[in-house]
């Protein structure tokens, strides 16, 4: 699967985004400029044809253009282009010399109304031209002069077209040329961008470079402490790179545990095996009595039984984590349960002359939960207290119901138990201080399977320092 | 030749401990690591057994707190963690062997005495001196060719002045490595053993080849090496 590359990422966006931006600033500095030249050149022709129009004057005698008269004074006045006067009465054109006798298209609109048009001219160039209907000029003078003359003329009825055109083809050709600049400035724009970009990308990228080359080299030494994030590395990266550094260092917890589980099973399970072996070795090594050969061969068996019981635990606290464990809700006693077992353990305590204060009372309502299951938790922290608690003292075991929860506990001395030791506790095969023996029922699964089984009776296993010289091991349970 | 073995499987300890009196070992043994560090720091031994996972000491740190006295005794770990990095963790915490859970005990016992051979700077398990030949692995010693039958106890004292063969032993060591307890002994208990071998050896008018040494105690050696 290909996958996402900022860098491509930042060189798409910005490079689809600045062109776009660009094109847009170029565009409208351009349709600017256009306007403001195009503009001006209308302004132009529309001087021009005004300063014409005033020079064709009404006299007695008729029309006079006097166009060379505004042209001598055009440098002040601003006649500039081409212009043709057309007589409409008569069809009489007057040109200006520069038309060399060509005639510019007529048009117009209506009495002193500006048209303009975009035309060719005779020579093939392309031009703008203003077309303005007008009436001839008539001052006081020239009112005067015709009383004098007697012949009095009124100027609408001479009506005057005169047309004035200026070649664009040069404005055109430095409109391509400045089109030219700005796409050119724009490319340049684009690459210099991007040439940033591909610098500051590489630049914010190195430093993840360098956590990547960090995380590889500390994947081959995994002991090691989790790396350190480099102090280049950009802030926004940092949430990731923490989120990463924690997700390692939690999988290699897990794999930490992993390693532990599996040092202590093969401890576990090889171990009994040697003694199996050893036993029947040792039985078979020289020639024995049969009572003798039969102690042997039941000290095996007994061997094996313990290998039994590790075995069992591990396929039960297998199939608890692996969710495999099917849980049945049915009503039993708890109280009872209790009992059985603090009778069961009576023996085991005397031995360790163990004082069981039973505070268990005597009737509990019925429990709805998997009794199996409880009988399972009952039996490893009562046999666990029997066992851990220091020879000559007491455990107590009790319990307690409300309308919400049902609780049982074991409180005996701690003593050589530590708070730190709080956790290691519930990891499979921890034994305390306690050798193996070779009954194998105390491999150091039980409260691993407790924590399991009250975790799947939607309960807690608590293991409570409430002083200096206890431990308590509380069970809650829901109802 | 004396042993401790230190492992906290009281079956797997059992058997060793038995097999090894039956091989002619004096034998301690201990179920913690911590008291398998005071024996180990308290008396003299060959061999040292160590199990790794012992309750309130482990074997690697007994390991490394006996090489931190310089004590050189030899130390053969016995372990259920079967990897080469737990191999190679074990021999470079100063381990002399590996041994690996399940085992035989045939295999544990030849590999203890291979140990001892390269303690005491021998080759081969079959000990020369002079005209006598120790096989420890059979447990058989003769003279020219003829089979000396020895106790248990007569053989380890043997087998303890072969091993030192040409070196003065005195009678507290030899009580030491020889005899079970460790009071201390009495070198009248080891005189009596050392005479009813004398009488055992030189029997039919051989060389005697232990010879007393006042103040020191016994060498054995051909009289004139």
């Amino acid at each position: 699967m290909r996958r996402p590359s900022i860098r491509l990422r930042l060189l798409a966006g910005t490079g689809v985004f600045v062109t776009l931006v660009l094109l847009l600033a170029n565009a409208a500095i351009y349709r600017s400029i256009e306007r403001t030249l195009r503009k001006e050149v209308r302004l132009q022709l529309l001087q021009s044809a005004w300063l014409l129009a005033k020079s064709a004057e009404l006299e007695a005698t008729g029309i006079s253009y006097e166009w060379h008269v505004a042209l001598a004074s055009s440098h002040t006045q601003g006649i500039s282009g081409l212009f043709e006067f057309t007589d409409l009465n008569t069809g009489r054109k007057m040109g200006s010399p520069d038309l060399k006798g060509e005639h510019l298209p007529l048009f117009y609109g209506n009495l002193d109304e500006r048209v303009f048009r975009n035309i060719t001219l005779a020579d093939g160039k392309k031009a703008q031209a203003i077309g303005l209907y007008h009436h001839p000029f008539l001052d006081d003078e020239g009112r005067e002069e015709m009383e004098r003359a007697g012949k009095i003329l009124n100027p609408e009825d001479f009506p005057q077209v005169v047309v004035v055109a200026r070649e664009t083809e040069s404005l055109d050709r430095r409109l391509a040329e400045m089109r030219g600049h700005l796409a050119k400035g724009a490319f340049a724009t684009l690459i210099a961008t991007w040439a940033v970009i591909i610098w500051v990308a590489s630049w914010s990228l190195r430093p993840i470079q360098e956590l990547t080359s960090r995380l590889l080299k500390r994947s081959t030494e995994e002991e090691s402490p989790v790396p350190d994030i480099p102090a280049s590395l950009p802030v926004e990266l940092n949430g990731l790179a923490q989120a990463f550094n924690t997700a390692l260092s939690r999988a290699e917890a897990s794999r930490s545990r992993e390693r532990e589980f599996a040092r202590h099973a093969a401890h576990e399970l090889r171990t009994p095996v040697a003694g199996i072996q050893s036993t029947l070795e040792q039985a078979i090594h020289r020639p024995r009595s049969s009572e003798d050969l039969s102690e042997r061969i039941a000290a095996a068996l007994v061997l094996t039984q313990g290998m039994r019981n590790t075995l069992n635990s591990l396929m039960r606290l297998a199939r608890l984590r692996g969710g495999l464990e099917q849980v049945s809700a049915v009503s039993f006693d708890p109280a009872a349960i209790l009992r059985d077992q603090l009778i069961a353990n009576e023996a085991k305590a005397a031995q360790r002359d163990l004082v069981i204060d039973n505070q268990v009372p005597v009737s509990l309502p019925a429990l709805s939960s998997d009794a199996g299951l409880f009988s399972v938790l009952v039996i490893n922290l009562i046999e666990n207290a029997v066992r851990y608690a220091p020879p000559g003292t007491t455990v107590q075991v009790g319990a307690q119901d409300t309308p919400t929860s049902f609780s049982f506990w074991t409180r005996n001395e701690r003593g050589e138990l530590r708070a730190e030791d709080r956790e290691r506790l519930f990891e499979p095969f921890q034994r305390g201080t306690v050798a193996a023996d070779s009954e194998g029922g105390h491999a150091g699964l039980g409260l691993s399977l407790s924590r399991e089984i009250s975790n799947l009776l939607k309960g807690r296993l608590e293991m409570k320092f409430e002083d200096e010289r206890t431990v308590t091991f509380a069970v809650t349970l829901p109802r | 030749m004396r042993c401790l073995i230190v492992e906290d499987y009281a079956p797997l300890r059992g058997n060793i401990e038995e097999c090894l009196r039956e091989e002619g070992f004096a034998v301690d043994a201990s179920a913690t690591g911590d008291e398998g560090l005071w024996y180990a720091r308290n008396h003299p031994y060959d061999v040292i057994l160590l199990d790794i996972m012992l309750p309130n000491v482990d074997g690697l740190t007994i390991l490394k707190k006996l090489r931190e006295i310089q004590d050189k005794t030899p130390v053969m770990i016995l372990s259920a963690r079967d990897t080469v990095e737990h191999r190679v963790e074990g021999l470079n915490a100063g381990a002399d062997d590996y041994l690996v859970k399940p085992f035989a005990l045939s295999e544990l016992v030849a590999r203890v005495r291979a140990l001892l051979r390269r303690s005491y700077s021998h080759e081969s398990a079959v000990l020369r001196i002079g005209d006598m030949t120790i096989d420890c692995a059979s447990k058989t010693v003769s003279r020219s060719g003829e089979n000396i039958p020895l106790t248990r106890r007569e053989y380890s004292l043997l087998e303890y002045l072969a091993y030192r063969a040409g070196q003065a032993v005195s009678r507290t060591d030899i009580w030491e490595h020889v005899y079970e307890d460790h009071s201390g002994g009495s070198s009248n208990a080891v005189d009596v053993y050392i005479g009813y071998l004398r009488k055992k050896l030189n029997a039919g008018g051989r060389a005697d080849l232990i010879h007393t040494r006042r103040g020191y105690g016994y060498t054995l050696a051909v009289e004139g090496s």
